[in-house]
């Protein structure tokens, strides 16, 4: 499951609804969190997440992207966008 | 190795009590409420030494005998992530509870069976508490206790912890299980073969040097996640030579991780497969049947057409009457009222007030209800849910050109406000792409430039309009994607991917609110009239004023007639340049602008009657075009030049839309000669 979500986005011509490729994959949205919030700890995707130096000089609350920022305004709710990050593009163009 | 050694100075170990119980789960799981339950005030509070984290521990009685219960840290995995989580894996390795009570959320139990299938490869006796079972059967979520029991090899016990319900039941369980350990045959998840020969052959590696009572096998796959603590210990235990080579294997075989995570997340979703029903939602599946559309790669960009060319139909066949209405009755009116009332005073004050102010000014107002009524559907299909689809399909256009998944949120955003999509863009580390996305973000056709072409495509194009209005926009976001594709793949070459975001639900839109952000904007836009419109319009009236005598004697007739020769290949006269420079200021100045140059001099009328008798369609698309591509505005540069660092990045992007805006107003108008379109201005 968990390679095939990596699949999915790293084939995916743009960005993907999380409730349509959850049933995609056959899964609850509950699950698909789950699996993407293990991938962030292992650093195979990543929340989007305004960098400190950027933000420097303005208050999050501020920040138009604050409420889909996990670092920003938006940090105490749950993570709304994900993106892969360079390993995990790599493990997904890898043949399982 | 710091290991968390749990204070024992309390009453109840004077009593002599045996093996303590744990109390585990992830935060907000309800775990206070059913400690406090359990213990009632037979609780004592401190700190796990050597950390900041509270630790409660308490009594509890299990066949007549009082026993500990200790309230281990919420924690969501037992990764060396948090002190919590720390505490939580030291504590099942060095204590050893005799039971581990662990608490389950019934709403979202593939996170709680997450972190039950880590713990499970620490301490196998675990009772696991269902708590919210209520909450999860108002969500039309079934959990079948027995069936999760079964699946785990564990007891269930199902429980409403706010009202104690189930509460002994889950002692009893508990006391069971302390007869009974055989209770628990729990199956943990295992790795694929291939995996599993290499995470042996780590932890046959660190097995000599590995102190109890830490398993090797766990101790390989911490290291294979990259957990930073457990990498410590290694490299402590090992020999140089040893963590080297160690360190090799683990590098040789990183994607392993893969396997253990996705080993776990099978585990949790083979147990919800076999323990959980979840009806569909008639909410959900109405989304999911209008989104086959809206998402879809051909039906979608078809659908959002059509919406759009509602909204711009229904605003020119709504707004246009009272916008005519407006410009006769009240513009007009004030305009031959304050003439009359300045007649005793200087010319060029009745100049400035009537044709500059009123004039200038005058014009955008009476645009207001153009405006009210863009901003009132577009506000409807942002309050239906719908826009948020826009982001999605404009992502696909992004990902085609190259860029990364992150940029289409800032670009989004641009729909509104471009000086909103320039800061948006904080959001992409890579300089790459920011600077890629800052660069495009002018081309994102903004609410001002929208206005522009809802107040201005009817003056030019008549029945026409709305097909003209669909093709600019068409053109801007196709000039938007060629620009990104070019950058791409010059100056600022990368790999893009896409994103997984989070559609909202669709809902019936609230008027209130609707009008609430109709009201907003509108102030906004009334407020920009009177403070930076007013400046533009006295500033452009000056300048079309002095030295005279005329307006073809004057200081602005004279910067425009310096560019008529760039102006005549786009067929735009030196009053629609003029009012092209002057659109800097903000994009609404350029209407202002027309307004006091097209309505200036004798026999002044309406914009909307002088500026078709002054210009030719194929000026007037040309015109658009230049519009719609032309430099930011002052806000959107300064934003540039703020989140670039200073003023190379704001003179490229000027340098590279001024070409752009040109080249494809040239390109508009030749292209509109040569289809028979009448041409001059």
């Amino acid at each position: 499951m968990i390679r095939r979500v990596l699949a999915e986005l790293h084939a995916a011509g743009g960005a993907v609804d999380r409730r349509q490729l959850a049933r995609r994959l056959a899964i609850s949205p509950s699950m698909l969190e789950t699996v993407l919030e293990r991938l962030d700890a292992a650093g195979y995707v990543e929340g989007v997440t305004a960098s400190a130096a950027a933000c420097r000089p303005a208050a999050c609350r501020e920040c138009p992207v604050g409420p889909a920022c996990a670092g920003g305004g938006g940090g105490s709710g749950p993570q709304r966008l994900w993106c892969l990050t360079e390993a995990g593009r790599r493990a997904a163009a890898r043949p399982d | 190795m710091a290991v968390s050694e749990p204070d024992r100075s309390t009453a109840a170990d004077e009593a002599g009590a045996a093996a303590e119980i744990a109390l585990l789960g992830q935060p907000n799981v309800g775990k206070s409420t059913v400690f406090n339950t359990l213990t009632g005030l037979r609780q004592h509070i401190g700190n796990w030494p050597g950390k900041t984290v509270g630790r409660k521990e308490g009594w509890i009685e299990l066949e007549g005998q009082q026993q500990r219960l200790v309230d281990l840290p919420g924690s969501y995995s037992l990764t060396a992530g948090s002190e919590e989580e720390q505490i939580v894996r030291d504590y099942l390795q060095h204590q050893q509870p005799e039971v581990v009570v662990f608490l389950a959320d019934a709403v979202a139990l593939e996170r709680s069976l997450y972190l039950l299938s880590e713990v499970l490869a620490l301490h196998k006796r675990v009772v696991v508490g269902l708590n919210r079972v209520d909450v999860a059967r108002r969500h039309g979520i079934h959990v079948d206790a027995q069936a999760l029991a079964r699946a785990l090899g564990l007891p269930v016990v199902p429980l409403v912890a706010r009202d104690a319900t189930g509460i002994s039941e889950l002692l009893a369980s508990v006391e069971a299980l302390r007869r009974a350990p055989e209770r628990c045959q729990p199956s943990p998840p295992q790795v694929r073969p291939r995996s599993a020969a290499a995470l042996a052959r780590i932890a046959e590696r660190i097995r000599p040097a590995a102190p109890a009572p830490y398993d090797p096998h766990w101790l390989a796959q911490k290291l294979l996640e990259g957990d930073p603590q457990v990498r410590e210990w290694a490299e402590a235990w090992l020999s140089a030579a040893e963590w080297e080579a160690l360190d090799d294997e683990l590098h040789r075989h990183e994607e392993v991780v893969l396997d253990i995570l996705g080993a776990r997340c099978d585990w949790v979703q083979s147990i919800v497969q076999a323990a959980v029903e979840r009806p569909r939602a008639g909410q959900a599946s109405w989304t999911d049947r209008l989104d086959r559309v809206a998402t879809h790669s051909v039906g979608g960009p078809l659908l959002l057409l059509a919406l759009l060319a509602g909204v711009l139909g229904l605003t020119f066949q709504i707004a246009l009457p009272l916008q005519g209405w407006l410009d006769a009755t009240v513009v007009q009116t004030a305009a031959a009222g304050a003439e009359a009332l300045l007649a005793p005073a200087p010319g060029w004050v009745s100049g400035l007030v009537v044709d500059g102010v009123i004039t200038g000014v005058g014009t955008v107002l009476t645009f207001l209800p153009i405006l009210a009524i863009f901003f009132t559907l577009m506000g409807l299909l942002e309050d239906s849910g719908y826009l948020a689809r826009v982001a999605l399909l404009l992502d696909r256009l992004m990902h085609a050109v190259g860029l990364h998944g992150k940029s289409a949120l800032p670009l989004t955003l641009g729909l509104g406000c471009n000086v909103v999509s320039v800061v948006g863009t904080r959001i992409i580390e890579s300089r790459r792409e920011r600077l890629l996305t800052i660069l495009l973000a002018p081309l994102v056709p903004c609410s001002a430039r929208l206005a522009i072409l809802a107040v201005l495509a009817p003056i030019f194009f008549g029945d026409w309009a709305l097909l003209a209005t669909l093709g600019l926009i068409g053109l801007n976001l196709a000039v938007l994607a060629g620009l990104g594709l070019l950058l791409h793949r010059t100056a600022l070459r990368g790999e893009s991917s896409a994103f997984l975001m989070e559609l909202p639900l669709y809902q019936r839109p609230q008027l209130r609110t609707t009008m609430y952000h109709v009201y907003a904007q509108l102030k906004e836009f009334v407020h920009k009239a009177g403070t930076v419109i007013v400046l533009a319009a006295t500033a452009v009236w000056a300048l079309s004023s002095f030295p005279g005598p005329g307006i073809e004697s004057s200081a602005l007739a004279q910067i425009g007639h310096w560019m008529a020769p760039l102006g005549d290949l786009m067929g735009l006269d030196w009053r629609l340049i003029a009012a092209l420079l002057s659109s800097f200021v903000a994009k609404e100045v350029a209407i202002s602008t027309l307004g006091i140059l097209y309505g200036l001099g004798e026999g002044a009328q309406g914009l909307a009657e002088a500026l078709p008798a002054a210009v030719g369609p194929a000026s007037g698309l040309a015109f658009l075009t230049v519009a719609m591509l032309f430099i930011p505005c002052m806000a959107t540069v300064a934003a540039i030049r703020q989140e670039t660092g200073g003023w190379r990045w704001p003179a490229v992007s000027i340098a590279l839309l001024l070409g752009v805006s040109v080249l494809g107003g040239i390109a508009v108008y030749q292209g509109a000669l040569l289809l028979g379109l009448g041409g001059g201005a």
